[in-house]
């Protein structure tokens, strides 16, 4: 399958490389165009029309922190995972060759097959992940809680998807330890105090200590392997439509999904989830391209898929077997790191929910905005070392994307 | 004119219709065909062998009128002799008419920018080409299991409600099929028309030669069924992009076996003019020389 697999993307590159037609000219005789129809500009086919397709755009912003929860349960807290910024674009990561190393690393593991497939939607982000102890104004390190860490990433995921299932591989390249969310969280929570007046939110004092600190960063990666499927489906204006006989309908509108998926990755999070989503609402989109969590996956692709409006809620549930998190441990080598945690201190079965709402509005011209808002994200203790600090945590974030067809 | 043996790629790809001829202004906007045609252009490429290329004929939406696509099959049909290859790819939406010659079973349509170009009119135009001439006609549209021939039976009423269930449960992409209101609406609104189209073709049909040329359709579904597009381009061209290329040497039977799997639950179809000793299944796919496949 793999040497299959291998053989058929060497042969797209032969039949698409300027170099290799020219090595063909001896045997490939010259096309030569003949009369034609009238109106018609009829001309010799190049092999290369597939590398200038045509696809949208899509620019998003993502904010996410451990306040903008809906306060139903007194959640409200300045730890754990502190911050989540993000910026996500789509449409040409590949003409620019940032999803190269992507690539090359599907083509190694053989799985060409599921994602190099010319019109695979295509998403990078680049993003930070902010995480801190509960007591941010201690200056030393809190031995037994989470140690401060910061995550600086560079993400592309490829997704091949059918009407019922998608397949999507997805690499992140980045550093943890780089001086970057000291500088971020610093700068937020003293404009935050000189807007408020307030003494609060304190200055983090404790950053000097993260894992893996130094001026750039420690080099990290992860690489991940989703399957998606829409498991129950309800669509408006199914059953009247059938009863006229009816063989089209575009736009459909959906009104009640559920999908599951099932993701494994290796690397700083090393780990298999299974999880689902479910949307209530009004809504074109497929399942594909719905991801409440933005710093987990890229999410969003450069087309819309109706229309119309649509707006919908969303729950979501995922169960975590974790075998590694470098965003607790490190890499295990006080050498480089004043306190991190053992591997057996890490929790390995971790539960996460979210849930929140998603508005699109399409312009006539086919742009459109989404904004999503996760009301509240929800995840069990991750670490087992003292019952003063196990504690599960909240978040909440926005997402704002910007579409152009 | 001298018939003289060419390879044409006839590429019929339309991102819109013309408003003034559909019904309720509907402009059928695709967002597929346009990169579905650049994926042709590259198979048709792809496929030229030791002896014989192609010669790529586009029309493109607005020039993707009746008239055009109609010209082109005529002016194809008085120069093309034995052993000539015409490679015909639409990426359109597809739907069905009524039929008025005689009640039977609806006529399957392509809808081209100005008008819907129906099956009895396809195979009409199949019927002036000469003997030893390979056809292969290649719909990414909805209801293309038998477009290009008139009179075939398609799926069965309770087989196309089922398939559309399927589709619809598992939707989530565009239709590449015209609105059933619209489909009615633009039908009666040109019933004369259509009306026309059909008797003359028939008429033709009636008094010209029987088919002489090897005709094979795959299509991107069965009759009455829906095709989509997802990600930019026609499910069905994708897979085809994706498992043709120049590596690629087995029979069209071979490559029709091979979409079904990353089409589903799109079912493509595959349809010879000749099924008993089908002039196709030995051939390698594309082969514009007609190269026995391997």
């Amino acid at each position: 399958m793999m040497r299959h697999t291998i053989m058929q993307a060497a042969a797209l590159l032969l039949a698409v490389s300027p170099h290799a037609r020219s090595q063909q000219v001896d045997t490939i005789p010259k096309c030569v165009l003949g009369d034609a129809p009238p109106g018609v500009d009829a001309k010799c086919p190049d092999a290369r029309a597939a590398a200038t397709l045509k696809y949208g755009h899509t620019f998003g912003l993502f904010f996410e922190e451990d306040n903008l929860q809906l306060q139903f349960h007194n959640t409200h807290t300045d730890r754990n995972y502190t911050l989540g910024l993000g910026l996500q674009w789509s449409g040409e990561i590949e003409q620019h060759g940032l999803d190269k190393p992507l690539r090359w690393l599907n083509r190694r593991i053989g799985l060409d097959d599921l994602t190099s497939a010319t019109a695979a939607p295509e998403t990078g982000m680049l993003s930070g992940t902010a995480f801190s102890p509960r007591d941010i104004s201690a200056n030393t390190p809190v031995v037994g809680d989470r140690p401060w860490a910061f995550l600086l990433g560079w993400t592309v995921r490829r997704t091949q998807p059918s009407i019922s299932d998608a397949w999507s591989t997805e690499l992140t390249l980045g550093t943890i330890g780089s001086p970057l969310g000291q500088w971020v969280q610093r700068s937020i929570h003293y404009s935050s105090r000189h807007l408020s007046g307030s003494q609060t939110p304190y200055n983090p004092q404790g950053w000097p200590h993260q894992l893996l600190d130094s001026p750039l960063g420690a080099p990290t990666a992860r690489y991940a392997l989703t399957y998606e499927r829409v498991l129950i489906q309800q669509s408006g204006g199914a059953a009247p439509l059938l009863l006229r006989g009816v063989n089209a309908t575009p736009d459909l509108k959906h009104h009640f999904e559920i999908a599951g998926n099932a993701e494994g990755q290796a690397g700083y999070y090393t780990e298999a989830d299974a999880g689902g989503t479910l949307r209530i609402g009004s809504f074109t989109t497929p399942f594909w391209q719905f991801r409440s969590n933005p710093l987990g996956v890229v999410s969003r692709k450069a087309t819309v898929g109706g229309s119309r409006n649509e707006w919908f809620a969303f729950l979501t549930g995922t169960g975590r077997a974790v075998a590694y998190n470098a965003l607790l441990t490190g890499y295990g080598d006080n050498r480089f790191t004043d306190y991190h945690m053992r591997n057996d201190e890490v929790q390995h079965t971790i539960g996460e929910a979210s849930y929140g709402a998603a508005f699109t509005h399409i312009r006539p011209n086919g742009s459109a905005w989404m904004v999503t808002w996760i009301m509240d994200a929800f995840r069990t203790h991750e670490f087992n070392t003292t019952p003063e600090f196990v504690r599960a945590h909240h978040w909440g974030g926005f997402m704002l994307t910007w579409v152009n067809p | 004119m001298q018939r003289t043996v060419r390879h044409i790629g006839l590429s019929v790809t339309l991102s819109q219709v013309d408003p003034l001829h559909y019904a309720a202004g509907w402009d059928g906007t695709l967002a597929g065909p346009e990169n579905d045609a650049k994926l042709f252009e590259t198979l048709l490429a792809s496929a030229a062998d030791s002896s014989a290329s192609y010669e790529l004929w586009p029309y493109a939406t607005e020039k993707a009128t009746r008239s055009a696509v109609i010209n082109a099959l005529d002016f194809a049909a008085s120069r093309l002799a034995d052993g000539s290859t015409l490679v015909v790819y639409v990426a359109a939406h597809g739907g069905q008419v009524p039929n008025l010659i005689d009640d039977g079973d609806p006529l399957d349509a392509i809808a081209l920018y100005d008008g819907m170009l129906l099956d009895i009119e396809l195979h009409e135009l199949w019927c002036r080409f000469e003997p030893g001439v390979r056809i292969v006609m290649l719909a990414d549209t909805c209801s293309s299991g038998t477009v290009g021939f008139f009179g075939s039976p398609g799926i069965t009423r309770v087989a196309r409600r089922m398939q559309h269930a399927v589709s619809t449960a598992l939707g989530g992409s565009t239709s590449r099929g015209v609105p059933a209101d619209i489909l009615r609406q633009t039908f009666d609104l040109n019933r004369q028309q259509y009306e026309q189209y059909q008797v003359t073709a028939a008429d033709l049909l009636a008094t010209s030669t029987p088919l002489r040329a090897s005709v094979l359709q795959i299509g991107a579904c069965a009759d009455g069924a829906e095709a989509f597009e997802r990600g930019g381009t026609g499910v069905f061209t994708e897979a085809l992009h994706a498992t043709f290329s120049a590596a690629f040497t087995g029979s069209y039977r071979q490559l029709y076996e091979s979409l079904r799997a990353p089409c589903a639950p799109q079912e493509p179809t595959y349809e010879s003019s000749q099924p008993d000793s089908d002039p196709f299944s030995g051939l390698r796919a594309f082969s514009p020389s007609g190269t026995p496949a391997s």
